[in-house]
């Protein structure tokens, strides 16, 4: 059977607290990541990157300190290598202002993380139709053609909807966090 | 005298869909370098699209796949979703419930088709009745459940 990396040379306590550390952070960092990264296979490649290299470099991680800031500089860290490897074919941004994003985005990972819960709760005051269809949409793998055809739309239609829906979405969180800040 | 629509957000849409043009980049690069509203606003839609994201993946669906580089090998996925246990708590019901009636099906067949013993140098002295019926010869041998053997 195929072994982690150097994983015989670890005791087994240290790989199952990596996996659950990693387990519970893994939403926080793929939004960091993908505040960097336009492309979302760029991302899911940055995040394989930065699991790797975070377990390699595990055992200079201190436990009780904050697992969540010590990944964000490694997936900085792998973020910037890619861009840099992937050089000037694609259309991203700038080094400079890349790290400028990411050391405001690791000061709000915990603004991120409520977003996420007001985001579940907005979901649910759309309609069930419209909800499912959002899902869809951004489901890995999801062919917007495919998901027009599913729900009767054109991809234009489909696009002109997702985006009126992005926004209400986001307005609804806006909403929900300044309720939440004024209670 | 009406305001001109705010062009960030739609720039920052087109950039994470990755379809903002090569001839806009630069524009929509000095903005974000020079107004921190701006930047917000793209942090708070690149945030959104990666929730969307989360929240439209299968919840049992691994979250990384371990990959190791060097040596090319794959391990396999290391991190399960608690939500799963907490959807399905009785998921395991299932696969016991058929192991159960396997094995019962098992067991109902052998004992009635299994040879259950074998007599060997006694014909003519025992006589072999499956259904009522004689059972002639080397047949005779193998008894199965519900055979009644006559002796004398």
């Amino acid at each position: 059977m195929p072994m982690l990396p150097q994983e015989t040379e670890r005791p087994r306590t240290d790989y199952e607290q990596f996996v659950s550390l990693l387990t519970r952070h893994e939403p926080a960092l793929r939004r960091f990541v993908r505040t960097l990264l336009p492309a979302w296979a760029d991302v899911d490649e940055v995040m394989q990157r930065t699991a790797l290299a975070a377990w390699r470099k595990f055992d200079r991680f201190e436990a009780g300190t904050d697992f969540i800031k010590w990944a964000l500089v490694i997936a900085r860290f792998e973020a910037l290598a890619f861009r840099r490897a992937m050089g000037r074919d694609r259309l991203v941004l700038s080094d400079g202002l890349l790290e400028l994003m990411a050391q405001e985005a690791a000061e709000e990972t915990d603004a991120a993380a409520i977003e996420e819960r007001a985001l579940e709760s907005c979901l649910q005051k759309l309609r069930p139709e419209r909800r499912t269809l959002v899902l869809h949409a951004y489901a890995q793998g999801a062919d917007q053609r495919d998901v027009a055809a599913a729900f009767g739309k054109s991809p234009a239609a489909l696009y002109m909807l997702l985006c009126r829906l992005r926004r209400e979405l986001a307005m609804c969180i806006e909403r929900t966090l300044k309720q939440e800040t004024a209670s | 005298m009406n305001q001109p629509p705010d062009p960030v957000p739609d720039m920052v849409d087109r950039y994470l869909r990755g379809e903002l043009p090569a001839d806009e980049l630069a524009a929509f690069e000095r903005v974000l370098r020079e107004d921190a509203a701006a930047r917000v606003c793209f942090r708070r839609a690149a945030r959104l699209d990666a929730n969307l994201r989360f929240l439209s993946e299968p919840q049992d669906q691994p979250g990384f796949v371990w990959r190791d580089e060097g040596g090319g090998a794959v391990k396999e996925a290391v991190s399960l979703r608690q939500t799963v246990s907490r959807l399905f708590p009785l998921r395991w019901l299932l696969p016991l419930a058929a192991c159960f009636a396997l094995i019962a099906l098992g067991a109902w067949t052998w004992l009635s088709w299994c040879p259950v013993a074998g007599l060997s140098g006694v014909h003519g002295v025992v006589t072999v009745l499956r259904d009522g019926q004689v059972i002639p010869g080397a047949d005779a041998l193998a008894l199965r459940a519900g055979d009644v053997v006559r002796t004398g």
